[in-house]
């Protein structure tokens, strides 16, 4: 099964799910399915800048595996970080991320 | 806090623009490679520029530069609006990542149709 993440709240969804929970998974091919993108809401996207340590192991599981990582443009804009994600990580809204995932479309949606 | 270079800022003074009805004078409407539309409308006195009104799809990206270009040219004649560039204007943006720059182009060209159709108009 493929899934996508999108990490809509702010409820200690990066350091605790993805951090401790999804991400090691990942690292250690037990996570048991196959995760085909990742879309990043609001405060979660700070993960997704060059430096962050949770990114910077994620970028490397997501090359891998051939993940999608994608920070919403309009909460990035925001931030004043759109320009200071990990090398390659796009920003972009609804019709950037389902184009993206288009060539290789989830099963599930699942949001977190 | 958003500052005057802010892509969030003039995305938000931007879709207030959006909601505004279209100006007389009406340019085509431009299409990118992505699809991405925009269409600008202008309302000139003596050949300078005194409003200006798009539409636009709504990215974010593509919506700051038009509305910052619609802000740059109100006020300005025509031969000089013409003149700007679209590194002039992803200059003038702060924040965008490089890849995005490159859809500054589009609400330049959508100026230029209505620039050049309010021209013909007048003739």
């Amino acid at each position: 099964m493929k899934v996508a993440y999108i990490f809509a709240t702010q409820k200690h969804t990066v350091s605790y799910v993805l951090g401790k929970m999804i991400l090691p998974q990942l690292e250690e091919d037990r996570h048991g399915v196959e995760v085909v993108g990742m879309f990043f809401f609001e405060d979660n996207n700070y993960v997704l800048t060059d430096g962050n340590p949770i990114g910077e192991r994620l970028q490397e599981v997501a090359k891998e595996k051939g993940i999608l990582l994608m920070g919403c443009d309009q909460c990035c804009y925001e931030r004043h970080i759109a320009d200071k994600l990990l090398d390659g990580v796009p920003i972009g809204c609804f019709p950037d991320l389902y184009q993206a995932l288009s060539g290789n479309m989830p099963d599930q949606v699942i949001t977190l | 806090m958003n500052h005057p270079t802010d892509v969030s800022t003039y995305f938000d003074r931007g879709l207030e623009r959006l909601r505004r009805p279209p100006l007389p004078l009406s340019g085509n409407v431009c299409v990118d490679k992505g699809g991405l539309r925009a269409q600008f409308s202008l309302d000139l006195y003596g050949g300078v520029i005194r409003q200006v009104a798009f539409d636009a799809t709504t990215c974010v990206t593509l919506v700051a530069y038009a509305e910052l270009l619609a802000e740059r040219v109100t006020g300005v004649d025509l031969r000089t609006a013409v003149r700007l560039r679209p590194e002039e204007l992803a200059e003038a943006l702060d924040g965008v990542p490089p890849i995005k720059q490159v859809r500054a182009t589009l609400p330049l060209r959508a100026l230029h149709s209505a620039i050049h159709n309010a021209i013909e108009e007048n003739r």
